[in-house]
């Protein structure tokens, strides 16, 4: 469970840059649309780390079991989540979640391809058992998903006119990552 | 309004340097002279005026709160650091005074914290008469501040002595029970003898600004629930064999966080529901991390922690028909 923690951080660094990345794409939106977004990001992310998760645990445990097969655990873990991902993806259409936002949807999925990856890859050898896991990424998601949406809620604090040109934009949403990774450097020993 | 807030700290300092000695003289004015120096590094960068700026004395208890927080005895480059960490990175990055995220004084401590772990945990014991420590003379200990070497005879082993918060963590990792670690002569009514007269104090000036109506009680209020109440369950639950209630409120920083650091108005959250919330959660975290956590004391940590969390907090403690306003 060390790795929970680990994920979190790591991935505080690059939740922000994406969300802003949604929303410039579209200047229109609001706080509440922006929010709104974000919730459904965070929603997403739970899921598609359960799902790949849990499929891509018995592939590791029993298809690449063989002692030289370590290697093919990149790919096999990229090709199980890049099917669950689609999967994920024709599954919100087709409820019409996300219609106005396709193409927005795509670059938020193409980032949680990419952290979700990191989630399956450190747990899934670590865990013993199938459900624990979906339990560990499952704890993963959620405080990737509960990060997304503080950031999403503080993004007019780290968005104005005060804050010092060289600093605006991009540097700034990094500086607060790696605040909030400091801040989450704390809990440092509390899984031994 | 700052003005006071630093003065309601004086009588708290003057208790600490009692008990403390040179240290925290030396804290106090390398502290507050660096974040002022850095403050107006910022501001001439930044091409405005520094002294209108100064005159609100933010710096000023940015620097006096981080010297509360770090050991008494620090090298100054470590001081120095954690100074322009505050100042520079977590204040002036944001836009300056008003529009910081995090609370400067905490985003200084931690980064030192997680950077100087050896330094950040050299504390010299209080004066306490009938225990006899190993004092280093004056001109020694400005020597360590400059250095960062004690000089000969001294040796780090020998001046150091763990802080209450230390001793119950390493005595509870060996398996002793609090009961049991309690008896050592260091320990007084609740928390550390020494350390407890200063909570005292710090408790007094947050007593005045509650008086002068310049913090409101909703976050000191929480901060303690949220330390006593998980604190009190897990003591009765084990009887007795962790701390309860009153150590934690008289250790560490829980009465200067409570008072002093959480109630920073421009990084705690705004409504009064959304500040109960607030306050609770950086003391239920600061509990979490001293019972199971890695680091003595979780303070500092867990008001960066709930900082992340404002926005969110205000979002949803907003009276009604304001939610959504942009």
């Amino acid at each position: 469970m060390q790795t929970w923690f680990m994920t979190i951080v790591s991935s505080a660094l690059i939740n922000h840059l994406v969300l802003a990345h949604v929303v410039r794409t579209n200047p229109s939106f609001d706080d509440h649309q922006q929010f709104a977004i974000a919730l459904r990001l965070a929603a997403t992310t739970l899921i598609v780390a359960l799902a790949s998760t849990a499929a891509n645990f018995p592939v590791n445990a029993w298809l690449l079991a063989a002692p030289d097969s370590a290697f093919l655990r990149t790919p096999a873990a990229i090709l199980v989540i890049a099917s669950v991902v689609t999967i994920v993806q024709r599954f919100m259409r087709s409820v019409s979640v996300m219609t106005n936002e396709k193409s927005h949807l795509l670059t938020a999925l193409l980032w949680l391809n990419s952290t979700v990856i990191g989630i399956v890859m450190i747990h899934t050898p670590a865990a013993a058992r199938w459900l624990d896991s979906i339990w560990i990424s499952g704890a993963a998601g959620a405080g990737l998903g509960l990060l997304t949406v503080a950031f999403a809620a503080s993004h007019r604090h780290i968005e104005h006119d005060n804050i010092p040109v060289a600093l605006r934009g991009t540097a700034i949403a990094f500086i607060t990552a790696g605040l909030v990774s400091l801040a989450l450097l704390g809990f440092t020993g509390v899984v031994r | 309004m700052i003005r006071e807030v630093c003065l309601a700290l004086v009588p708290a300092a003057i208790v600490y340097t009692y008990f403390f000695g040179w240290g925290v003289v030396f804290n106090v004015a390398i502290c507050i002279s660096a974040c002022v120096a850095f403050e107006a590094l910022a501001l001439t960068l930044k091409q405005q005026a520094p002294l209108p700026v100064l005159a609100d004395y933010s710096a000023c208890l940015t620097g006096l709160l981080l010297a509360f927080a770090l050991p008494t005895y620090l090298p100054i480059y470590v001081t120095l650091t954690a100074c322009a960490f505050a100042i520079l990175v977590a204040k002036q990055a944001y836009g300056g005074i008003g529009f910081n995220l995090f609370n400067p004084a905490m985003v200084g401590y931690c980064a030192v914290m997680v950077s100087f772990p050896i330094e950040m945990s050299t504390w010299l014991p209080p004066f306490l008469g009938d225990i006899d420590y190993v004092r280093p003379a004056f001109t020694d200990q400005l020597l360590y501040v400059l250095t960062g070497d004690w000089p000969a005879p001294y040796t780090l082993d020998a001046v150091s002595q763990a802080t209450p918060l230390d001793r119950v963590k390493s005595g509870l990792h060996a398996s002793e029970i609090f009961i049991e670690i309690r008896t050592n002569p260091v320990f007084g009514d609740f928390g550390g003898r020494g350390w407890e007269w200063i909570g005292n104090f710090i408790a007094l000036g947050g007593g005045y600004l509650l008086y002068r109506g310049l913090i409101s009680w909703h976050i000191p209020v929480s901060v303690l629930a949220g330390v006593v109440i998980p604190a009190t369950l897990h003591s009765l639950l084990v009887s007795g064999a962790v701390p309860g209630a009153g150590f934690h409120v008289f250790s560490g920083a829980t009465l200067l966080g409570a008072f002093f650091i959480a109630t920073d108005p421009v990084s705690a959250a705004s409504h009064p529901r959304g500040r109960l919330v607030y306050g609770f959660g950086i003391g239920l975290i600061a509990w979490s991390i001293r019972t199971w956590g890695g680091y003595p004391d979780g303070i500092a940590f867990a008001v960066l922690l709930m900082n992340t969390a404002v926005p969110l907090i205000d979002r949803f403690s907003k009276p009604e028909g304001t939610a959504h306003a942009a």
